[in-house]
């Protein structure tokens, strides 16, 4: 062999360990999200059940839950539910708590226990209904009815939805919760369509991107949390007829770089792999983008010693780039993955065990 | 009501008192018959907080509120959050943890207790976790329940928000306070110091359209647009903002405001022809009334095509194209404009918008789809969309 031929050689070998997906990292990733969390996660205490729903759901995809205590995480998770107290007057702030911060007892079961402060937020109920499928569970302990009547309560004139009933900035982003919530528990009463599809009309922008409000600026997070709260509605194409989705395919497309930005002229960000490249999925021109760029890039963000994935390429991995940035492959048919659903935002696996729980559910309904 | 022993807090030190008090301090919180400790330890994951390594009690706060300044920023929450007990019988002074503050602030709201003592562990609460929504609405009620002076207020979360201005529960506080106030004066010049800082900051930029359409404060905000475009006309959130102000006072109907909007534009896509958020603005404004309905326009790009080209120009001349055929509507004349639109799909595959190849590709086949007539003498695409990906 030639000298040029064996630096070739050792070069291509180089590359490849560069952009190889380290799998077995990212499972103890997540096996240690799990776990603990360093002290410099402590602003993400009230939101803890998100960073549980960002590692099983990225182990499912993963296609690794084995090594998760799956009896013990359900028992959490059931602690976190907000359950009507003996009197039923708190139904309105029913649903599922982040963590345990507000310090009210450890129960699974009701009746809840009063307390003046204790209510559910959107975006937990989402996250923990959504990891109680991908556990496997059948939801038999969730109190539908009083999640159902939470998100209700949280619902404004205008269509969007607050995170909780004290109140909070409302947005897309809890639009999409309650659109989780409602298709997940195959019921939706638990908000004014109508009024939503409306919200979300009005959030389309003048450049053909949607942003978290009208008025508001364009971005790829508010895109995805439109087009897919439509599409789990069924509503897509009734609310944008076709030139209106061409100019949203347009402003969505624009994105990829190498990998994807969320905003026009912003430098890019691995989790945008999966916000915009789900909605392209979703409108039915992802595969028209430009995967080994995509590729490419999530991959330069892989943390070859700790696991995960951060937003730039040498910056510290947190769980919801981790996971993001997995999905982000997901959707290019990375090997070994399973397929993510680009709505609901869980694996083909977790999905059909929630289909299957519907069945269930028409089946034993009189 | 059961009072609480406890330590008078002084305002030059936070000093809690002997370790008496700090006994009795965690007796309070036990009190309380709260299990979060046993709830804690059966809740995976948890936030355990790294044992403090070394004491360190001073607290720069006492001075009043003071802005942090991004340097100290990092230090003084680290001093806050490396505070640890320190039982000294000699000294006698004593400073808590994260989980002390937490588990007091917890018996507290339980007790849904309207002091001025909570109202100061939610200021310590604060500075742990600014993003605690519950610390915030369990002092939003204290602040009315003891009517506390709210101008105060107002410089307590301006620093807090320099600080953190990233972090949705300090902006959703500032807003209740501004509104309970009934008082914006202050906010477009605060606001504008934030976007001094980071001038695409969402929150910001929300807020900022929150004050304006609220207060009606509309005068001027135009000017500061312009501003904002000249230091950075890539500036993507400023495009939004004048498109926001433009459709809120005059509208774009006025033909001599679209004109004169228009003119603007062309003028910034000359200054810096690559530039996506330019070309939106441009195109935004008038694809509602029709690209190709705008007088001169298709002239004015195709000589800008000429010194100032830029993959989002041809975009938008295939863009133009389509309208023209739209509105032709399967009458005469569609070969020279969808020819045209074909001409350009091919060169942005080829050229100019390479990573886009196969989108460019779909978008000439569906105009050939939408209006060709099968003429065999138009140049039709024929290539085949992305199957598999190579990782296989």
């Amino acid at each position: 062999m030639t000298m040029t031929d064996e630096e070739q050689l050792h070069g291509s070998f180089v590359d490849f360990e560069q952009i190889d997906f380290l799998r077995d990292r990212h499972v103890k990733f997540f096996q240690r999200c799990l776990q603990v969390l360093p002290e410099r996660y402590s602003s993400l205490e009230t939101s803890r059940l998100t960073i549980v729903f960002f590692a099983l759901s990225g182990l499912d995809v993963l296609d690794a839950l084995d090594v998760v205590n799956k009896p013990s995480l359900t028992e959490w998770i059931y602690s976190l539910q907000v359950l009507p107290t003996d009197d039923q007057s708190n139904l309105g702030r029913c649903g599922f708590r982040g963590s345990s911060h507000i310090g009210v007892p450890y129960s699974t079961k009701g009746p809840g226990c009063p307390h003046p402060f204790d209510s559910a937020h959107v975006a937990m109920t989402y996250t923990g209904l959504a990891s109680l499928i991908i556990l496997g569970d059948d939801l038999s302990r969730v109190n539908k009815q009083a999640c159902l009547a939470g998100l209700k309560a949280l619902q404004l004139e205008d269509g969007s939805f607050y995170a909780v009933p004290e109140g909070s900035e409302n947005d897309m982003r809890f639009v999409y919760c309650a659109a989780c919530i409602c298709y997940m528990l195959n019921d939706w009463t638990g908000m004014d369509v109508k009024k939503a599809i409306d919200y979300i009309r009005r959030s389309m922008s003048y450049d053909n991107g949607i942003g978290q409000g009208a008025g508001l600026e364009s971005h790829g997070g508010s895109t995805f949390c439109a087009i897919a709260a439509l599409c789990l509605m069924g509503k897509l194409e009734e609310v944008f007829p076709k030139r209106e989705l061409d100019r949203i395919r347009r402003w969505c497309i624009m994105r990829q770089q190498n990998g994807f930005h969320g905003r026009p002229n912003k430098p890019v960000d691995t989790c945008y792999s999966f916000w915009v490249g789900a909605t392209l999925e979703l409108l039915d021109v992802f595969r028209y983008t430009n995967f080994e760029k995509n590729r490419n890039y999530i991959l330069s963000t892989q943390d070859r010693l700790v696991g995960g994935f951060a937003k730039w390429p040498d910056s510290h991995p947190d769980p919801l780039h981790a996971y993001f940035g997995i999905c982000g492959l997901s959707l290019i048919g990375e090997s070994n993955l399973r397929r993510v659903h680009p709505a609901l935002n869980i694996s083909d696996r977790a999905l059909e065990h929630m289909q299957q729980l519907h069945r269930t559910w028409r089946d034993t309904c009189t | 009501m059961t009072c609480f022993p406890l330590p008078e807090m002084t305002s030059k030190r936070r000093d809690w008192g002997d370790c008496s008090a700090t006994t009795d301090l965690r007796f309070i919180a036990a009190a309380t018959g709260e299990t979060c400790e046993a709830s804690s330890a059966r809740s995976a994951p948890a936030v355990r907080f790294s044992p403090p390594r070394c004491p360190d009690w001073r607290r720069s706060p006492g001075r009043g509120w003071t802005r942090g300044r991004r340097k100290e920023r990092r230090s003084r929450r680290w001093t806050a959050s490396r505070r640890w007990a320190s039982r000294s019988p000699s000294r006698g002074v004593t400073c808590f943890t994260v989980t002390d503050v937490f588990d007091y602030f917890r018996a507290l709201l339980k007790k849904d207790e309207k002091s001025e003592r909570a109202l100061a562990l939610t200021t310590e609460a604060i500075e742990l976790n600014a993003a605690n929504y519950t610390v915030w609405h369990y002092r939003r009620v204290l602040l009315q329940a003891l009517q506390k002076d709210l101008r105060e207020e107002m410089r307590y979360i301006t620093a807090i928000i320099e600080d953190q201005p990233k972090n949705y529960q300090v902006w959703h506080h500032r807003r209740m306070v501004v509104e309970w106030l009934n008082d914006p004066s202050e906010e477009l010049d605060f606001i504008a110091e934030i976007l001094s800082q980071d001038n695409k900051n969402y929150h910001a930029w929300q807020h900022r359209q929150w004050v304006i359409q609220e207060y009606k404060l509309w005068d001027g905000e135009l000017d500061y647009v312009e501003e904002l475009l000249e230091e950075d006309v890539r500036n993507n959130s400023a495009w939004n903002q004048r498109h926001f102000v433009v459709s809120h006072t005059s509208g774009y109907s006025d033909p001599s405001v679209l004109e004169q909007e228009v003119q603007y534009t062309l003028k910034q896509i000359k200054k810096a022809p690559h530039n996506e958020s330019a070309w939106n603005y441009l195109k935004g404004i008038l694809q509602d009334r029709g690209l190709s309905s705008h007088p001169g326009l298709l002239e004015q790009v195709l000589e800008l095509k000429e010194t100032h080209c830029s993959p989002y120009l041809i975009a938008f001349l295939v863009d133009l194209y389509e309208d023209m055929l739209e509105s032709m509507d399967g009458g005469q004349g569609q070969e020279e404009p969808l020819s045209k639109a074909l001409v350009l799909c091919e060169l942005l595959a080829r050229e100019t918008d390479t990573i886009r190849k196969e989108y460019w590709r779909y978008v000439a086949r569906s105009l050939q789809t939408r209006f060709g007539s099968g003429d065999p003498s138009v140049p039709t695409v024929e290539t085949e969309p992305q199957t598999t990906p190579a990782s296989d």
